[in-house]
């Protein structure tokens, strides 16, 4: 008997993009769904079903790492717009392009990257009252990884629509609170199993 | 039903399936099974996060079956109505006919 492939595309979306623990039950099932005659479009839509019901439940998951970033996203723009930008420009601290870059680049992920992380996991380890924090340093990678490469991404395709940068301002919020909250969802106490588990 | 949350309409369709499907309930004969009852198509992994809620509710409970060389080798996932879901199963119809009964002009004209 001839075995259906599954589409490639579909299927590297269902294991790598997919968040949360992988289902692997639910592949199985797509798969014997496809040798039973079903489309690669059923398949494709079954994906993308699991991935939307995916993401809504890490949303409603880690709605506490969500808000948070969507809060501090809203404090670290206004505190780099009319607190920080008015400070350097008093004390001389512009410097020219492509050096401001730097400046800028340094800006984001100290201020507004790892200083909220830092509030974020020292919050969530006191209302845990547990310092045996997992995740920590993943997250102080992967935040500034992810909000650079979002930044850079949707730049490279803004370009040849003729979109102009300037009107992509707005959409560093979100990218802000994507990144955030991503890097902050790995952030979990250790338990207890796990943790003598470490030591050994 | 004390504190409990009545089942949904979506859930009430799963766990009468899972009961009626006894040891062969798993992802995709569940699906099927609501899919032709309701004549309209069901996503598997919608089936599953509702499955996930029930069992999180205790009002079913899962085991992992055999895998097959058709499912890539990926073992099925079986799942049983416990005797909490069947509790709730019983109460929601109860609810249901208690409220179908006091409406019987209605009754005669959804036919």
């Amino acid at each position: 008997m001839n075995k259906r492939q599954p589409p490639t595309i579909a299927t590297w979306i269902l294991h790598h993009l997919t968040p949360g623990q992988p289902n692997e039950s639910l592949h199985g099932d797509l798969l014997e769904e496809l040798q039973n005659g079903r489309s690669s479009a059923w398949y494709w839509r079954q994906v993308m079903t699991a991935l939307a019901f995916a993401t809504a439940r890490e949303m409603r998951a880690h709605w506490p790492a969500l808000t948070f970033a969507a809060l501090w996203a809203v404090m670290a723009r206004t505190w780099w717009h009319f607190v920080f930008w008015s400070a350097a420009h008093r004390v001389g601290l512009i410097l020219p392009w492509p050096y401001s870059i730097f400046l800028g680049t340094a800006a984001i992920i100290l201020e507004s990257l790892w200083a909220g992380l830092g509030v974020y996991v020292w919050l969530y380890a006191l209302l845990h009252g547990d310092s045996r924090i997992d995740g920590f340093a993943r997250a102080f990678w992967l935040a500034p990884s992810l909000y650079f490469t979002l930044t850079i991404a949707i730049k490279i395709i803004a370009h040849p629509l003729g979109i102009r940068l300037s009107n992509l301002d707005a959409l560093h919020p979100v990218i802000y609170c994507l990144s955030f909250a991503t890097a902050a969802w790995g952030v979990r106490v250790i338990e207890p199993n796990l943790a003598a588990g470490k030591q050994n | 039903m004390d504190t409990r949350d009545y089942l949904g309409e979506f859930e009430l369709l799963i766990l009468l399936s899972v009961i009626h499907l006894d040891d062969q309930a798993y992802g995709v004969p569940i699906s099927r099974e609501i899919e032709r009852h309701r004549n309209r198509a069901v996503s598997v992994s919608s089936v599953y996060a509702a499955l996930d809620r029930l069992e999180g509710k205790g009002l079913v409970s899962s085991s992992l079956g055999d895998a097959t060389p058709e499912r890539g080798g990926r073992a099925k996932r079986y799942f049983q109505v416990t005797q909490e879901g069947l509790r709730a199963v019983h109460e929601t119809r109860r609810a249901l006919n208690s409220l179908w009964r006091r409406l019987p002009a209605l009754e005669k004209e959804a036919v």
